[in-house]
């Protein structure tokens, strides 16, 4: 019996493989990255084949996750970010795959990897980043100045409007990645006193293993989402800059 | 997921993003303090500013995250 709640997170390659000498050997996170756009793509894919008027079971699934996405991307960004649309829905679909499907026994969630959530997060950043500089050259620069701030106050504002940009990619890596950890070490310390314990007793842990998956059902789709939503919000402060100061008040 | 109510959805996603907000900020800040200190050997002063900063940028992103509900 396995003892060390955190097994489930070791990666082992199947084997050895290089191109070009950069280690490219599979391992069961890569593996379920592929099985999950399969699937996904999948799902999608016979969601959207018919395009009936009165919709199949699947087909109000996608148009409702469609129109979800749509609401989300209008709430934060506006009417220019609906062009980012395909981007904003890949990234959810992947990420809230990644989650659930994860949380079958036996499989492996790739998003408590923090190699994975830190490459979404710090490629999302960047492309805040370029969106930005591309749309007001250096005035993007001026997302460092709040609006409003006295001149005197610059000196102190302007490190901390740098400090508060970088934090970004960190907590939108650092939050999918802890919160998806947690949850299945959890499970893991659960499930282990289930099988140490004698029957008596070990019903209790067991009940709350499940009680718990259920609440980790949740936790996959609200991570989903936030990450999502910040993604939206990072683009929408770069699409829109000083927007979010108007609109919020 | 659409069919739950707004103001749930949006107070379970806020409460759960508030707490990392805080966290990175102040690592950001730290580290960039150590990191600046090591470079040109002032080992107390940039870090402890550095952390002062995390604090006010974790702060304000809370601050920020509160204004957008």
């Amino acid at each position: 019996m396995e003892s060390n709640p955190l097994h489930p997170f070791e990666l082992h390659p199947y084997g050895t493989l290089s191109l070009f000498g950069i280690d490219i050997s599979l391992n069961k996170a890569v593996v379920m990255m592929w099985v999950v756009i399969a699937l996904a793509s999948w799902l999608l894919y016979r969601a959207g084949r018919e395009r009936r008027l009165i919709p199949t079971r699947l087909q109000s699934l996608a148009e409702l996750l469609v129109e979800f996405i749509k609401g989300m991307i209008l709430d934060t960004m506006g009417e220019k970010g609906l062009r980012f649309f395909p981007f904003i829905a890949t990234l959810f679909l992947f990420i809230l795959f990644c989650n659930l499907l994860g949380l079958i026994p036996g499989s492996y969630t790739v998003t408590s990897q923090i190699v994975v959530t830190a490459a979404f997060a710090l490629f999302v950043y960047a492309m805040s980043l370029v969106v930005g500089f591309a749309l007001h050259g250096f005035r993007f620069l001026g997302i460092l100045v709040p609006g409003g701030t006295p001149v005197l106050l610059l000196p102190l504002m302007v490190p901390i409007e740098i400090v508060s940009q970088l934090a970004r990619p960190l907590s939108l890596a650092v939050r999918l990645f802890a919160n998806m950890t947690a949850g299945h070490t959890i499970l893991a310390v659960l499930f282990g006193m289930a099988l140490s314990l004698p029957l008596w007793i070990g019903w209790a842990p067991f009940v709350f293993t499940i009680a718990i998956n259920g609440l980790e059902v949740m936790i996959a789709v609200i991570q989903a989402y936030i990450f999502t939503i910040l993604t939206c919000v990072y683009l929408g402060d770069a699409i829109n800059l000083h927007g979010h100061a108007e609109g919020a008040h | 997921m659409t069919d739950e109510p707004d103001a749930f959805r949006k107070g379970l996603s806020f409460a759960a993003r508030i707490g990392v907000e805080l966290l990175a900020a102040l690592i950001v800040g730290g580290g960039l303090g150590y990191v600046a200190d090591t470079y040109f050997g002032t080992t107390p002063v940039l870090i402890s500013i550095g952390l002062f900063l995390g604090m006010s940028a974790g702060l304000l992103n809370v601050y920020r995250t509160v204004s957008r509900l």
